[in-house]
């Protein structure tokens, strides 16, 4: 009996309708804060923040560049978890998470690689080189690409969502790899920025920005996951009485 | 703000072509990443509607129904 009372939050938490309805009160000040921290972060590096000594003003793409890598990989980790939570305890919800993430996660990863690139150019004089950080950060595009295409690969809705479990879990070893690439090989990729010990190597003007980006980028993340979600929700769960009152604007009974 | 002018800021010193680039294409794919989920949200709430309307016209009459229709 108290095992029971201890594991409804749990079981609450993975149903689609209590994420449906919960999420829809978060929306709008979700918005409106991942709004105002991009363009607060945005103006304060792009156009606040003094250019780089060696650099030059070409280093404000590391305000744009760093965000959506730490969000892409972070991502990852967890699209990952929410396959585990799937498999584990067959949890419907959580497979829609994993889904939803996959198509973000690949975009933030782009943004990062194109961005990056674009940085190359003025700063190494290439936009691309093949080098260990930006190749293991490639693999996680192609990663999240076969999470995406996965679903379309089975016709079972069920084992589609184990297939793309397995792999997003197997293709968890590529991110430590990524985070520690520039301290294994030699890379043209500069060290990392922000470290886990110690001070970042960035004057505090410079790095305040790329906080508030960060947060931004997070808080854009939650915003589109729960979007993604709900979407997907509505998709698969269409026979469900509540929904079906929820699109003919019926009251939904409690 | 750093840049004396609004010229200076688009321009940058030469790498304003390069900040901007990579600013506007982190705009366009944040931007499909909020208006996708919303277009299949929308979608999905049209299939639903279609889906409800679908059943209702096939529902068996009602017994008022059967006795009110016209004997043949």
């Amino acid at each position: 009996m108290n095992f029971n009372l201890q594991w409804t939050w749990f079981h609450r938490l993975g149903s689609p309708r209590w994420f449906y309805q919960k999420t829809q009160r978060w929306l709008p000040w979700l918005a409106v804060a991942t709004f105002a921290l991009l363009v607060a972060g945005l103006v304060w590096g792009l156009a606040i923040a003094p250019p780089d000594a060696k650099q030059g003003n070409s280093f404000r793409i590391i305000y744009l560049h760093v965000p959506a890598s730490v969000v892409a990989l972070a991502g990852y980790y967890i699209m990952a978890i929410s396959g585990a939570v799937g498999l584990i305890w067959r949890i419907k919800l959580s497979f829609m998470l994993m889904r939803s993430a996959a198509p973000i996660g690949a975009a933030l990863t782009f943004v990062a690689l194109v961005t990056g690139a674009i940085w190359g150019k003025p700063t190494w004089g290439a936009y691309w080189v093949w080098d260990a950080r930006i190749t293991s950060m490639l693999i996680l595009l192609f990663l999240y690409f076969g999470v995406i295409a996965l679903r379309h690969t089975y016709s079972n809705n069920e084992a589609a969502e184990k297939a793309g479990a397995v792999l997003s879990l197997v293709g968890m070893v590529n991110v430590p790899i990524i985070y520690k690439s520039v301290d294994w090989w030699q890379t043209l990729h500069q060290p990392a920025t922000i470290k886990f010990t110690g001070a970042p190597s960035m004057h505090p003007d410079m790095f305040a920005p790329l906080v508030v980006m960060i947060i931004g980028f997070y808080s854009f993340y939650s915003l589109a996951l729960i979007l993604y979600t709900r979407a997907e929700i509505l998709r698969r769960e269409y026979r469900a009485s509540w929904v079906k009152q929820l699109v003919s604007n019926q009251p939904v009974e409690k | 703000m750093y840049f004396d002018s609004l010229q200076q800021l688009i321009w940058m010193n030469g790498h304003g072509v390069y900040v901007w680039s990579s600013f506007a294409i982190s705009a366009v794919v944040m931007i499909g990443l909020v208006v996708i989920p919303l277009k299949q949200k929308q979608a999905a709430i049209k299939n639903i509607e279609l889906q409800i309307k679908l059943q209702a016209s096939q529902k068996p009459a009602t017994q008022k129904e059967v006795a009110d229709a016209p004997h043949s």
